[in-house]
């Protein structure tokens, strides 16, 4: 299997570093096609003065914030229901961050605008009570991060849950015995659980926060909120210089590229054993400390305004217009069956690319500890990740470069808005395997070569029963990622080729501000249904405990 | 099979055309040619009479539309450009890739006069505050009372970088002021509650009631007056004068139907296509026979058009904006 | 019989390990060291995990470093993972007959018949999280058994089991290897475990093999 000098069993390799090849060079390729259509690369124009330097910093400064408040409120949520519930508990927080995922950007902000803005919720409460108001302090950083915060802290919450259902119940029942108080417990217990995914799911909001652009501008306050997208954004439509807009991406792609290679360097263990029927959060000896349970009531109150308000102010927003009327719209119907479609398709293809990757990923363990291929499998995660800086005008300007000698591009449409439904979805599907795949190689590993049980057979086997559960989040994950993504799509879309967020924008643009609600709570619901379903069909019966 | 014939009829998709038939293409901005605009109508009015099969490629702005035509140069399968804004007139101009029109533009009602031998303008409208009449009684009406209002009165409005009437919008401050223009936007900094990607970014903020005013059109209240029923939402007229917002269409000049293209921008400023203009795409038609609805009798009419040359536009919105970010900025 | 000779291994910035033994049917060898000290490695280097960087290892002459873990004559049970948790003992043990894991039905009266022959006698549709520690050896060796190879290997197989247990399982050991002319290499830090199984003990220390009390020619001091 492998050899004293670290030669690697090419065959379980090869599909994955292909699979995260390909979507670094058409995360690449894109600037490069926009940058060859230029002429070449403005380079002073990375450079161009203060401005680009400002929001450059401003940039880096909102989306270090917002991962680490996103990091904080995650943990201090993925602990308090851990230590305050059983498995519906944990089924609901599973919910709640698949909800947030799926939403356009906008509604998302309309609806933190609902809670926390100059005439939103809080805003009446106080008046009610005769308090000063919040005014117009949501606009501005803190705008920014608490809608950051909305998208990303759930899903984080998720991924540490998962981490802490994960610990041995070995582990719980010493500190029990030692009766461990909460600091110890984090210290001894929880932190090498949670230091094994953190960096990977931080890699993954950093970058989702720096490329913001609509919703940093909305809730920022004004232009000195302005993320280099924007800058991207300016140079490739408004003043057509294709050279700067290539330059300036290549500036987003360097900077995340770096981030994400300082957090490779993280080492990633793996979770030993399930949590599934976990006695961690009854046993846990912190359960009755006061100061527990007064910072989880804290966190409690922190993840309803930020996040459940909002919810539920987009999902009155959204009851509260002719809902019923959707379903009779043919093209709304149309638009449902064409972002079904596409979220499967993806998924599925998202799914089978990220395995493989994870594959060799986990091929590439024993031979990196014996010297070889040391940054290997950094580059790979890199590479399957990066697709997230590319801003999505500039991809599709690339791909429109790219293929118009050779077919149209609207009806090319589909396929590109798939590939880049794949390319969003896979960083996540990546890291949501990563951690099972590697436990169950590790255990599996010299016992499958012994016995000599290879290929097909491992897969249905031995690979499939045990990392089913991670698989079915992946693929709901991918789904919901898909359905709610409105990059490319904005820039292919046409009449004949509609997806819902599609439909959102083209309603909303046109004063239908009421149909656009109901179509972000169709979202909603369609995004639930995913998590549901898909979780229930891929994942097995207990798959979303 | 009866969805698909159904979204067919929706769409206004002409009965498939016979073999011989030219296909005249038009690239335009999506919400012209989706079935709410003015697409489908204009679409089946010019077939009848012309013997030729009209298909709209709907790209996801006007400023979209247009890039679409510069990265495809002479190969260009367009047309007719439908939907240029005129504040990139002169853009459009350099390229070369336009081709007169001949088209006789002086019977024509723009509140300015427009005689450019390659882009005939097909609506137009003005910029305007917009404001809810039953949370705001007395707005101001004019810039300077804009700016003397307290700083509670806020105001909501778009990136120039990014959405045409954020840009409608600095080049209006510039029209009134000239090169106080900076000044005048410190005063009204502290107003801007902030500043959005897109129209629809703040005209939501707009209805929420976060805004008392948002940048937008004196249209806009047709709309609510005409679909909604509802006539709280009003322009504010400034007595400094409107800056013009007018769209333009043009023939390309590498088209492979060049005549064809003409007699479409001819039928374009025609009474029959521009009567659908004022409900469906919610501006002004450019054609004086063509009927107003009620509604838009009841639309601020500024007594002032302010509007640059396409060439001055042109010339200075890279330095003009750059002074805006260094402004907001501070 | 089996011959280690020479066989090298280096993990980078770590010690060399160099090993050399022989091992004949029907024998068993117990081999035991502090941690660290490269048991697992010569388990990896007999079974085909890790190639030596020189040196050789042969089975009845032949050299099998050209084989693949599946095709060597080396069975082994290792000290984790020696079960599939999520399948049934019957299709654990079937593996060791045929990958795909779907034995018919003369595999299936070959399974039954060697459950008979541990002790485990209608255990087929049991999980492994139902078994004890105990049995789950017992089943592995089952699986190990229906393989037929003639060189077992067992990594740790006594540690998690109580005193009387292990008498059992070193008793099943001692039988197997006697009635089926097996070799039989025992990884055990535990010094009683060598009389357990009446076996000849070696002890590895600083990557190299010593002899103990009983030791003999062939063995690198």
């Amino acid at each position: 299997m492998v050899g004293g000098d670290g030669r690697v069993n090419a065959a379980r390799l090869a599909p994955g570093i292909a699979a995260a090849a390909l979507a670094a060079a058409l995360a690449g390729g894109a600037i490069w096609a926009v940058a060859l259509e230029a002429g070449g690369i403005d380079l002073p124009a990375m450079l161009d003065g203060p401005y680009i330097r400002g929001v450059t910093l401003f940039t880096l400064k909102q989306a270090a914030l917002s991962t680490l408040l996103s990091l904080l409120l995650g943990l201090g949520a993925a602990r308090a229901v851990h230590r305050r519930t059983g498995p519906r508990g944990a089924r609901g927080l599973h919910l709640l961050a698949s909800l947030a995922l799926v939403m356009p950007t906008t509604v998302a902000a309309v609806g933190i605008v609902s809670v926390w803005g100059r005439a939103g919720w809080v805003a009446d409460a106080t008046s009610a009570l005769g308090l000063p108001g919040p005014g117009a302090a949501l606009y501005g950083l803190p705008g920014v991060l608490l809608a950051h915060v909305f998208f990303n802290a759930p899903l984080m919450a998720r991924i540490f849950h998962a981490a802490l259902a994960g610990i041995p119940d070995g582990r719980w029942r010493l500190a029990a015995q030692l009766g461990m108080g909460g600091r110890e417990v984090w210290r001894f217990v929880e932190w090498p659980a949670i230091r094994r995914v953190a960096p990977g799911a931080c890699g993954l909001v950093f970058l989702l926060c720096f490329t913001s652009f609509a919703l940093v501008l909305m809730l920022g306050g004004g232009p000195k909120a302005s993320t280099l997208e924007v800058a991207i954004y300016e140079a490739a439509r408004l003043d057509f210089d294709l050279g700067k807009a290539a330059a300036l991406s290549l500036l987003q792609l360097g900077l995340c590229g770096l981030v994400l290679l300082v957090l490779a360097r993280f080492p990633t263990e793996w979770a030993a054993g399930r949590g599934a029927a976990s006695l961690g959060g009854r046993i846990r000896p912190d359960r009755v400390e006061r100061g527990g349970r007064f910072a989880d009531a804290v966190v409690a109150l922190v993840a309803v305004g930020i996040v459940a308000a909002p919810l539920a102010a987009i999902i009155l927003d959204g009851l509260r217009t002719e809902l019923l009327t959707l379903p009779g719209d043919p093209v709304f119907r149309a638009a449902l069956m064409t972002s079904a479609a596409i979220a499967i398709t993806s998924a599925a293809i998202t799914c089978a690319l990220a395995w493989a990757i994870c594959e060799a990923r986990r091929t590439l363990v024993l031979p990196t500890r014996l010297g070889r291929y040391a940054g290997l499998a950094g580059l790979v995660d890199l590479a399957s990740a990066i697709y997230l800086a590319v801003p999505a005008i500039v991809f599709g300007l690339g791909a429109f470069l790219a293929l118009r000698g050779v077919a149209d591009t609207f009806a090319l449409a589909p396929f590109l808005v798939l590939s880049a439904n794949v390319l969003l979805s896979l960083p996540f599907a990546v890291r949501a395997l990563q951690g099972r795949l590697a436990e169950s190689g590790a255990r599996h590993d010299r016992l499958c070569a012994s016995l000599g049980i290879t290929g097909w057979a491992r897969l249905r086997l031995i690979e499939f029963p045990v990392a089913r559960r991670e698989l079915g989040f992946a693929a709901a994950l991918s789904a919901a990622l898909s359905v709610g993504d409105l990059g490319v799509i904005a820039l292919f879309g046409s009449d004949s080729f509609r997806t819902l967020p599609w439909l959102l924008y083209q309603r909303a643009g046109r004063y239908q501000s009421d149909e656009a609600a109901a179509i972000a709570l169709v979202l909603l619901t369609l995004s639930l249904v995913f998590f549901i379903g898909i979780e229930r069909l891929v994942g097995g019966r207990h798959a979303d405990r | 099979m009866k969805m698909a014939s159904l979204v067919a009829l929706t769409l206004g998709l002409c009965v498939p055309a016979l073999a011989d038939q030219p296909v005249l293409t038009i690239y335009t901005y999506d919400s012209f040619a989706s079935e709410w605009g003015p697409g489908p109508v204009i679409e089946k009015g010019f077939e009848e009479t012309c013997g030729c099969d009209v298909q709209f490629v709907g790209l996801d702005s006007s400023i979209g539309a247009f890039n679409r035509i510069r990265l495809e140069g002479a190969a260009t399968k367009a047309d007719v450009l439908l939907g240029l804004d005129v504040n990139l007139a002169g853009d459009a101009r350099d390229t070369g890739l336009f081709a007169p029109h001949d088209v006789d533009l002086g019977e024509l009602a723009v509140p300015v006069a427009w005689s450019d031998p390659l882009f005939a303008p097909f609506d137009w409208g003005h910029f305007a505050f917009v404001y809810d009449t039953r949370r705001m009684t007395a707005p101001p009406t004019s810039f300077e009372a804009l700016l003397a209002a307290p700083d509670d009165l806020k105001i909501v409005i778009q990136d120039p970088r990014s959405a045409t009437p954020g840009l409608g919008l600095l080049i209006w401050i510039r029209a009134v002021y000239g090169d106080e223009a900076p000044q005048v936007w410190r005063r009204l900094k502290p107003k801007i509650l902030t500043v959005t990607k897109g129209w629809w970014d703040s005209y939501s903020l707009f209805l929420e009631g976060e805004a008392d005013m948002v940048l937008s059109y004196t249209t806009s209240p047709a709309y609510h007056a005409v679909v909604e029923g509802e006539t709280f939402i009003k322009a504010a007229p400034f007595a400094e004068g409107h800056y013009l917002q007018m769209e333009l269409a043009a023939v390309t000049a590498f088209s492979a139907h060049p005549e064809l293209a003409r007699q479409f921008i001819d039928y374009l400023t025609g009474e029959a296509a521009q009567s659908v203009i004022p409900i469906t795409n919610w501006m002004f038609p450019v054609n004086r026979d063509a009927e107003l609805p009620d509604a838009f009798g009841i639309l601020v009419k500024p007594e002032r058009t302010l509007a640059f040359s396409a060439d001055e536009a042109q010339a200075n919105r890279k330095a003009w904006i750059a002074e805006w970010l260094a402004v907001m900025g501070e | 019989m089996l011959t280690v000779k020479g066989a090298r291994f280096t993990y980078p910035g770590g010690p060399e390990f160099v090993f050399s033994l022989t091992i004949e049917r029907g024998e068993i060898v117990t081999l035991s060291g502090p941690s660290g000290s490269g048991k697992s490695t010569l388990i990896d280097l007999i079974c085909g995990f890790l190639a030596p960087l020189s040196g050789d290892i042969l089975w009845d002459g032949q050299s099998i470093l050209s084989l693949t873990p599946a095709k060597r004559p080396v069975s082994a049970l290792f000290q984790t993972g020696d079960l599939f948790d999520h399948l049934d003992v019957e299709t654990n043990i079937a593996l060791g007959l045929d990958p795909r894991g779907r034995p018919n039905p003369v595999q299936q009266a070959q399974i039954r018949s060697v459950l008979q022959e541990i002790g485990l006698p209608d255990f087929e549709r049991r999980l492994p999280g139902q078994l004890s520690g105990g049995q789950r050896q017992r089943v592995a060796l089952a699986r190990d058994l229906l393989r037929d190879k003639p060189l077992m290997l067992l990594d740790e197989p006594f540690s998690a089991l109580d005193t009387e247990t292990r008498d059992e399982m070193a008793r099943l050991v001692r039988r197997l290897t006697r009635d089926r002319g097996l070799a039989t290499l025992v990884v055990s830090h535990d010094p009683t475990d060598a009389q357990r199984l009446g076996s000849r003990a070696v002890e590895l220390r600083d990557g190299k093999i010593t002899l103990s009390a009983q030791g003999r020619a062939g063995d690198q001091v």
